[in-house]
């Protein structure tokens, strides 16, 4: 072999030394990821469980007190609002379940009309009695608007929906204003609350998959990624602002149809 | 004192399971029931009186409720104790409760209401469900 042959192999076995390296790395990487969405996997798993669990347990111990016939007209009262909204609560996450899994295969948006206002209105129904019960207020003003969107309105309904709960389920004390604008060429759902607000250090990872700002709290860490998802698929947008004095402000965005 | 004259208290984050559970006890005559919303006000209300149970939940913001079944065995209380939670192990961010917590009752919250109902009369009455 001459000298220049010689050379030439060295430099190719330098290449391809390097080359394993380089991919040894890249897998090891590869393998951490995998590793880290695995243990995240799990937990949502196990949160999913557990937010599954609660609202059957509040469902099946209401309906025995109810069926009980020891109740009083207030406790009545009391015990079948609580049904409602749990009722509710399972119908969400199965739907969240649905949804993330939707969003992984790569689902088709749907494309239809939606008129927002009637929509919006619907999620704040649904949310009215479990904020009564919390002892909190929540107003829904819209000022006469009901733009139409283009979209899907389950993603969208559960886009909405999602921010609303959140704010009721995160406030003890004080009021939820759920409100429809128009900015421009969009319709802007603004969710306030009058809870604990989101720190700085939660900011940045707020809207990340499985994030959730207290691990042992209630949730699964997917709600506020799904919204985003969704908002963005529709050409929108989900942001957030602190409110003033306290609490938290989620405007989700959507682009109002062309006529 | 009758076991429905029992003072049980309810230690759960989440408004909608302590209202539950005080009307499902309500329904089943025990009458004499109060909640507190997480670990330190349940730890508080114990401090200003006695009650003949607790039931509390695990998974908890801030505190959990692995920080009051320590309280209660720090002090030696003689008050019975349910665990009642969602996953219903003794398991807590992890951490294994079952060797510090021998024979206590870590009940799933997809017991039926009379399985726990049937445990609060046992635990009124067995010392087994002390710390």
């Amino acid at each position: 072999m001459g000298k220049a042959s010689y050379e030439k192999l060295k430099a190719h076995k330098r290449i391809l030394k390097e080359r394993v390296r380089q991919n040894s790395r890249a897998l090891l990487e590869a393998n951490k990821r995998l590793k880290k969405l695995e243990k995240t996997r799990n937990q949502y798993l196990f949160d999913i469980g557990h937010e599954l669990k609660t609202p059957l347990a509040v469902v099946e111990m209401n309906l025995s007190a109810l069926f009980s016939g020891q109740l009083d007209s207030h406790e009545k009262e009391l015990s079948m609002r609580m049904l409602k909204h749990n009722i509710v609560r399972l119908k969400k996450k199965i739907e969240e379940i649905i949804q993330l899994s939707r969003m992984e295969r790569g689902g088709q948006i749907q494309k239809n009309d939606i008129y927002l206002g009637r929509l919006v209105k619907t999620a704040f129904e649904l949310h009215k009695d479990f904020a009564a019960v919390k002892g909190l207020a929540i107003k829904y003003t819209h000022n006469g608007h009901d733009p139409a969107i283009i979209g899907d309105d389950r993603l969208v309904t559960f886009a909405i929906d999602n921010l609303i709960s959140n704010a009721v389920k995160f406030t003890d004390r004080g009021e939820v204003g759920i409100d429809l604008h128009l900015e421009g060429r969009h319709a802007v759902v603004s969710v306030s609350d009058t809870g604990k607000g989101i720190g700085k250090t939660q900011m940045k990872k707020l809207f990340k998959e499985f994030y959730k700002g207290d691990p042992g709290g209630p949730g699964t860490g997917v709600g506020l990624f799904i919204s985003k998802k969704i908002a963005k698929a529709h050409g929108g947008d989900v942001v957030y602002e602190p409110n003033r004095p306290q609490g938290a402000i989620f405007k989700i965005t959507f682009p109002i149809k062309k006529h | 004192m009758g076991p429905k004259d029992a003072k049980i208290l309810i230690i759960d984050d989440e408004a909608e399971v302590r209202d539950s559970i005080t009307l499902l006890f309500k329904s089943q005559s025990f009458k004499n029931t109060q909640a507190a919303k997480d670990a330190k006000t349940g730890l508080e209300k114990m401090q200003q009186e006695d009650f003949d149970l607790v039931i509390v939940d695990l998974m908890m913001p801030v505190v959990s409720g692995h920080h009051v079944l320590k309280e209660m065995k720090r002090l030696k209380t003689k008050t019975g104790v349910i665990v009642y939670s969602a996953i219903g192990l003794p398991e807590v961010f992890g951490q294994d409760l079952s060797k510090s917590y021998k024979g206590l009752v870590f009940l799933s919250k997809t017991v039926t209401p009379s399985v726990l109902v049937e445990h609060v009369k046992d635990a009124l009455h067995k010392p087994a469900y002390t710390l």
